[in-house]
């Protein structure tokens, strides 16, 4: 019985009009960005077509130019790829040793802390 | 007097304590928000006192007789700073491209607002007012400042539990989450492999906060301190101009304002607020408003195929629910289940975050008709 004494009606009307206005909001919200994310694809486009037409005309001084204006627009994705290659193809390379051993006789420099193996290689002759 | 009351309540705060250092249960607001609740139930502390803040204003000639560090710092809480604060941090750590490829997901993050209408609906009839089932209902939006500056305005009194509640679920979504978007998927829906978004330029995420701010501020006025600090955050990102302006405010401002706010939302869990029936329904109720959010999210997501030449994968539209990164996270983990080559994570994110955006304006609408 005390379900009865609820004001349903007006717990209706809230949750059910600020749900509508929620989804109203967000979707005049959605054809907004809809709209200026095509503004702004194709001011992307006008752009790179801009940059193609004076590369054409340029030549390959340009042609640098028209890179970094493509690299303005590399995704975070693609350069953490490219960062963590570059890195691996250093760190894991090394030097390629070649096979062969060479013996190169070193010269005894003199030094007081070998002095003592000087005294030790000298042969008496009779 | 130390009463059972009081022992209760100090109990409670350890073992939220135990939740948030031995299984990591949000930590950064739980630890806080469990010792504010240890040291406010110590008789005789004098750190909070609620008689300064009853009947939802502030008394501020009962301050100059004897209030404590808590009542000063709840402050913070009771006029909105705090969630605001910690909105604008929120949007500095925010990357709102996903969302700009993809504007689609907006509707995604508005479908999993469902919780919070369904757990507003059911709190009515538990007996709860209006205000008090918004501020329950706000739980589902899973977004802990909206849910603090809404109780706080709505229901003052339910500040405690639906705090505890909320970062508490928060916590669980990865617990929450994946039995019912296992149940209202097929194996084909759930490796669904979705197009290459495309690249959002600069200029874009610059213009996005100002015209934002202008139209959903301008419609709905009351989501201005929420919406404004969101987009006022992330605006100091992408500007690129104020790079240390961005970093104080991801960094030392939400550490500083996580702190005050943490300490005082626990102070309020006293044990007359805490130790009843109410408190119970409140956890029951957030339960299933999350549930309800996911469900909502997935269930778009599989309508809007019906309608759409290039499928959605529906498991994204469960990141709806605005727990961000996580939400997006527990969507591409579910993927990889069926498709380990199924990288959903940047899709997630564009409802991830519109989710923030949805939260927020249910939150508004809901202040605007209640207060």
């Amino acid at each position: 019985m005390e379900l009865l004494l609820i004001d349903w009606t007006g717990a209706l009307n809230v949750a059910g009009f600020a749900f509508l206005m929620v989804f109203l909001l967000l979707i005049f919200i959605v054809l907004t960005l809809s709209i200026s994310g095509r503004f702004f694809v194709g001011l992307e486009k006008s752009k790179k077509l801009k940059l193609d037409k004076q590369a054409k005309a340029v030549g390959p001084v340009i042609e640098l130019a028209e890179s970094d204006a493509e690299a303005e627009v590399i995704s975070g994705e693609v350069l953490a790829a490219i960062s963590m290659t570059v890195r691996a193809h250093f760190k894991i390379k090394h030097d390629v040793e070649s096979n062969i051993i060479t013996i190169i006789k070193g010269d005894k420099r003199y030094s007081p802390w070998s002095s003592k193996i000087y005294g030790l290689n000298v042969f008496h002759r009779n | 007097m130390l009463s059972w009351g009081d022992l209760l309540m100090m109990g409670v705060a350890c073992i939220l304590l135990y939740l948030a250092i031995k299984k990591k249960f949000e930590p950064l607001l739980l630890l806080p928000i469990a010792f504010g609740m240890f040291l406010s139930n110590i008789p005789g502390g004098e750190l909070f006192h609620p008689s300064f803040f009853a009947g939802g204003t502030v008394h501020w000639d009962m301050f100059s007789h004897g209030a404590g560090l808590f009542d000063y710092l709840y402050l913070g809480v009771k006029l909105q700073i705090y969630p605001c604060l910690i909105f604008i941090g929120v949007g500095a750590m925010t990357d709102f491209g996903p969302m700009l490829a993809s504007p689609k997901s907006l509707l995604l993050g508005a479908a999993a607002q469902l919780g919070v209408f369904v757990a507003f609906f059911l709190s009515v009839g538990l007996e709860f007012t209006l205000p008090q089932a918004a501020s329950i209902g706000i739980i589902g939006g899973a977004d802990g400042p909206t849910a603090i500056f809404l109780t706080s305005k709505l229901a003052p009194e339910l500040l405690g539990p639906i705090a505890v509640a909320a970062y508490s679920y928060m916590a669980l979504v990865p617990v929450i989450q994946p039995p019912i978007m296992r149940l209202l998927t097929t194996k084909k829906e759930r490796a669904i492999r979705m197009k290459q978004m495309r690249v959002v330029s600069k200029r874009e995420k610059i213009l996005f906060p100002i015209f934002a701010t202008g139209l959903i501020c301008f419609l709905l006025p009351a989501a201005t301190p929420l919406l404004g600090s969101l987009l006022l955050g992330n605006l100091m990102r992408e500007s690129g101009v104020v790079e240390r302006l961005s970093k104080t405010v991801q960094n030392e401002l939400m550490n500083i304002v996580t702190i005050f706010l943490g300490l005082t939302v626990g102070a309020t869990a006293t044990a007359a607020s805490f130790l009843n029936l109410q408190t119970l329904e409140i956890l029951a109720l957030g339960v299933l408003a999350f549930g309800c959010g996911t469900a909502g999210g997935v269930l778009l997501a599989k309508f809007m195929n019906l309608f759409s030449k290039e499928k959605i994968n529906p498991l994204i539209g469960s990141a709806g629910v605005s727990a961000v990164p996580m939400a997006a996270r527990v969507s591409q983990n579910v993927g990889q289940e069926e498709d380990p080559f199924n990288f959903l994570l940047m899709h997630a994110m564009g409802p991830n975050v519109a989710g923030v955006i949805g939260s927020a304006v249910a939150a508004g609408l809901m202040l605007t008709m209640l207060k």
